[in-house]
């Protein structure tokens, strides 16, 4: 088979593998402002071999972005390269002039960025995108250049190719429109892709897709990868070598396996720790005390000493150089004691000593939500012949919330689990079914009963900035529930205030501060502390840990469960990703386009699940050990849209039969197997049948 | 740097603590504000003028009305600005006019302002068919220009200075009515509105708590824009006979009065002219200055945000 990839040729001739392609060494990066200009990057090394992957890894404020951005020199104009060189393929791309860069990047150096969506031009179609960026480097016809990128959309596994070339970019899903970025970058067959975060913005099983494909199309073309990501299990999935930064220094770098597998450096120990999937379920998650440094803040000595476990004096006085471990052929550390420290890696089990933090749950617990055949309904204009269709957000989904539980809803963007959520907090009015908080239908309340209600159920949303009005200090914030309900004089309103910010973690000077002066973390346990206030008896957490960085998320998660062996909460915890609702819920319902696919114990979901669906979002979840990547280049094509009739996941079902085309599954009850576990309720055709025969 | 302590469940009795007073934002506002040269000048000029038309009454050496034997006098130590050819001490009268006409545009933008806020927020907060009709009638208002409505309503209502400056905040509020509800949906979609409707807080106080202080920064700006607009049709209302009435004046009657004699006494129309015109882009200039003050915030805010 010949390959449409002009550089598919170049495997066989650069057998090669040693010859470095791109080699940073000594990169440092100023932003300019008045006074003193602040290093954003300081003095970061790093080579890529020819077809290689590199891996860059580190929190926000780490500096990864700004490095890679800065190969291209792609830096807003406030920033600049300092010192250092940035050498590619012979050229100094640090000091090459406009003209030279402009043939470097796309002919040499393909770029996709986080968002697609925003990355594509809305006013044209994505043929022409294409077709443009083919002739500004090519001198290939119109033609020539639509047919090539035909082929292109057809490798990066679109279907239909030839006439969806010409679809404007809003009428692609965000995974479409990555596809359509990777193959405008791949065009000119480039010798280096750099991805930043490429799959951040994407749901899991749509990640696994993008990440396979560029994995497929590396093989067929020999380039190099440069990946970004704040996503330890993108990197450990993708990477040949890995670089940790961290306050915009390079602290490790090495071979992905033994950096991994036995860090040397006590963040990369941290980082691999606050994962969730490397805590036993019930266990308190491994947190890195305290924040990311601000530039303009660095500590004195080794950057990470105030966060680090195994910190000394000596941390704190000097600053360690990146130095070779003698112990180890490739890495490179920035830690004056690696040599005396063991530090843990991946796949290694975490101290089952440690006392388990969760209370056991009470399972005769009173009801205290329960929601039956509840349905949100849009209707839609403009369908063929001006007749009305209707779009189901959230269809028949019933479900059963204890006192003091937790009940976790997962799903992709649009299964309609943040709709369930603002359906119960009365957000978003209901189309179909009922509500019932302490047995009594909330829609039926009016008043006084209605506030009441309103009191018992709060809200943690997902964005901690947003959530909370930039013109009020932290401390009115926390008050205004005490204030809105009348509660108390001002001054036991301010003791209060007080009393809740020690409850989640904070210390009560907070209380004059704005929310801009907070870090992320930081205000998203405020949106905690205002949530608790009238002590209700559930919170709805909308995605209350996806705005974070995983060590925060770790520290809000312990938060969260913490509270509620206190309180006796129940939580409604809507979450995309699997690894953490299982780590909070006692029950999970699994929702796929609008309906709850699959519904039982946390324990049965995540270990035994049934729903096709459940098991594809199980096996899309990454990998964090390099050793065992889940990952195959096999399946690349894009998945099919939802089905509009009978089961929505028929179309991309592996066990697919003629009736879950036209009859729309309804719930039916596994029950548990002999070996142990609990039913679980499952919406799926394979299993409603072997019931009834 | 905050570290977080480990939360202790024992937690011991509460003790009442001080809380740092909250630090005043408009503080910071204020030291990006005084670093902008032009509007800083801009702003001095504005106080300077007001105070002199303010202090009018003790600074003039004459009476509004008051005439002197010397017609058409050029500058001198008696008559600073010389005097016209009714014998009025024209530097009296241009303070007096500065009086008027300031008031006379702060009170029009202070009306539409007030209106406008109103209309805006009922409009974008209520939505529905309230929305609709509100946002046609100011379409309406807002199909004439400006000037010309605010003749039109002079016109039925009577000339006046009073009337002038109902006739101006009814040209200026359908432009304040659109630029608050615009402002106001989309506020209302923000998570900290949804956070205080989950908490039971009732619309008045969304309106007042959440609302208001968020969409207050492009409000003052465009006050600031419209004082100064308003004080240019403020003039030429005066300027044809719409406004004030001698012999009383205003620096736009000033204008017209001495625009008769333009060729062989330049002086009685230069003054005024500069005076309005001056006045005016010091309004702009420090509406630009207040938007810049504010808008840097936000892009500090969003770089320590990234680094």
């Amino acid at each position: 088979m010949t390959s449409i990839l002009p550089g598919a040729d170049r495997t066989a001739s650069s057998t090669d593998q040693a010859r470095p392609l791109l080699e940073v060494s000594g990169l440092s990066i100023d932003v300019q402002r008045s006074g003193s200009p602040l290093r954003l990057v300081s003095d970061v090394s790093f080579r890529i071999d020819a077809g290689r992957t590199l891996g860059i890894v580190g929190e926000s404020g780490s500096g990864k972005s700004v490095t890679a951005m800065s190969l291209m020199r792609l830096l807003p104009s406030a920033l600049r390269i300092s010192t250092g060189t940035v050498s590619f393929d012979g050229q100094d791309l640090a000091h090459l002039s406009e003209p030279q860069l402009r043939r470097v990047r796309g002919n040499d150096i393909g770029v996709v960025f986080q968002d697609p969506q925003n990355s594509l031009n809305p006013a044209f179609t994505i043929g022409n995108q294409m077709v443009e960026t083919i002739r500004a480097h090519t001198d290939l016809s119109r033609r020539e250049a639509r047919d090539k990128a035909i082929g292109l959309l057809d490798r990066v596994g679109i279907h239909r190719a030839a006439s969806r070339v010409n679809d404007y970019p809003h009428q692609m899903s965000g995974g479409m429109a990555q596809r359509v970025m990777i193959a405008m970058a791949i065009s000119l067959g480039p010798k280096l892709l750099i991805a930043d975060e490429p799959t951040t913005a994407l749901d899991v099983t749509v990640q696994a897709q993008i990440l396979s494909l560029l994995r497929s199309l590396q093989d067929e073309t020999g380039m190099s990868l440069l990946i970004i990501s704040h996503d330890l299990s993108v990197i450990a999935e993708t990477a040949d070598e890995v670089v940790v930064m961290y306050g915009g220094q390079i602290v490790e770098r090495g071979e992905v396996v033994e950096v991994l597998t036995a860090p040397t450096h006590p963040y990369t120990e941290a980082l691999l720790a606050a994962q969730p999937e490397s805590t036993v379920k019930g266990m308190p998650l491994a947190t890195i005390d305290g924040i990311v440094p601000n530039a303009d803040a660095m500590p004195a000595g080794c950057r990470f000493n105030p966060r680090c476990a195994y910190a000394l004096d000596v941390c704190r006085e000097t600053a360690p150089p990146l130095v070779e471990v003698v112990s180890r052929t490739t890495t490179s550390v920035r830690c004056v004691r690696h040599s005396a420290l063991t530090l843990r890696g991946v796949g290694i089990a975490v101290d089952a000593s440690s006392p388990i933090l969760t209370v056991p749950k009470d399972p005769d617990a009173a009801v205290l939500l329960e929601a039956e055949g509840l349905s949100r309904v849009y209707a839609l204009r403009g369908g063929r012949l001006g007749r009305k269709s209707s779009f189901h957000a959230v269809d028949d989904a019933s479900f059963v919330l204890r006192e003091g539980e937790t009940l976790g809803v997962v799903g992709e963007s649009g299964a309609g689990k943040s709709t369930v959520g603002r359906m119960v907090l009365g957000l978003a009015p209901t189309s179909n079914g009922t509500v019932r908080f302490n047995g009594i239908d909330i829609a039926t309340q009016r008043g006084e009963d209605k506030r009441a209600t309103r009191r018992d159920i709060q809200v943690v949303f997902q964005n901690p900035y947003a959530s909370l009005d930039s013109t009020m200090t932290i401390g009115e914030s926390v008050a205004e529930p005490l204030e809105v309900h009348h509660r108390g004089t001002k001054p036991e309103r301010t003791a209060r205030v007080a009393e809740l910010l020690q409850q989640v973690g904070l210390d009560p000077s907070v209380a004059g501060r704005r929310p801009h002066e907070l870090s992320g973390g930081q205000r998203q346990r405020v949106a905690i502390a205002r949530g608790l206030a009238l002590n209700p008896k559930l919170i709805v957490c909308d995605e209350p840990v996806s705005a974070l960085d995983v060590s925060t998320q770790a520290q809000v998660i312990n938060l969260l469960r913490d509270l509620q062996d206190r309180f006796g909460i129940a939580y409604l915890f809507v979450g995309h990703d699997l690894s953490v609702v299982y780590q909070v819920s006692d029950q999970i319902a699994v929702m796929y386009h609008g309906r709850i696919v699959e519904m039982g114990p946390a324990d049965q979901i995540y270990h035994s699940p049934k729903h096709p669906y459940t098991i594809a979002l199980l096996g899309a979840v990454l990998s964090i050990d390099p050793r065992q990547r889940r990952l195959s280049s096999a399946t690349t094509t894009a998945p099919g849209e939802p089905s509009a009739t009978g089961c929505a996941y028929a179309n991309r079902c592996p066990q697919v039969m003629d009736l879950c085309r036209t009859v729309v599954p309804m719930p039916v009850v596994v029950p548990a197997p002999v070996d142990g576990g609990e039913p679980v309720t499952v919406r799926c055709h394979v299993f409603g049948a072997a019931v009834d025969s | 740097m905050t570290t977080f302590e480990t939360i202790d469940p024992e937690l011991g009795p509460t003790q009442v603590p001080t809380l740092a007073p909250p630090r005043p934002a408009w503080r910071n506002t204020w030291r990006r504000f005084r670093r902008q040269k032009i509007a800083m000048l801009a702003a001095i000029v504005i106080v300077v003028i007001t105070l002199a038309g303010l202090l009018a009454p003790f600074l003039a050496p004459h009476g509004i009305d008051e005439m002197t034997s010397e017609f058409m006098a050029t500058f001198s130590k008696q008559h600073w600005l010389g005097t016209d050819n009714t014998g009025f001490d024209l530097y009296s009268r241009l303070l007096f006019g500065i009086r008027t006409s300031l008031l006379a545009s702060l009170v029009a933008v202070a009306l539409a302002l007030t209106g406008g806020v109103l209309l805006g927020l009922v409009s974008g907060y209520v939505g529905g068919w309230v929305d609709t009709v509100l946002m046609r009638c100011t379409d309406a208002i807002m199909a004439l220009p400006g000037l010309l409505m605010a003749m039109a309503v002079v016109g039925i209502l009577g000339h006046g200075v009073f009337n002038a400056m109902i006739g101006l905040s009814v040209a200026f509020m359908p432009g304040f009515a659109r630029l608050v509800r615009g402002q106001v949906l989309a506020v209302k979609e923000e998570s900290f509105v949804e956070a205080a409707k989950v908490i039971g807080a009732r619309s008045p106080r969304i309106i007042r708590t959440h609302i208001l202080p968020n969409i207050a920064s492009p409000l003052i700006v465009q006050a600031f824009v419209s004082v100064g607009f308003a004080l240019l049709a403020e003039g030429a209302l005066a300027y044809i006979g719409l406004s004030v009435q001698p012999p009383d004046a205003s620096l736009g009657s000033l204008l017209q009065q001495g625009f008769t004699f333009i060729n062989n006494t330049p002086r009685l129309v230069l003054v005024p002219g500069i005076v309005i015109v001056l006045l005016s882009l010091s309004f702009n200039a420090v509406a630009d200055g207040i938007r810049d003050a504010l808008a840097n915030k936000e892009r500090v805010a969003d770089v320590g945000a990234q680094a």
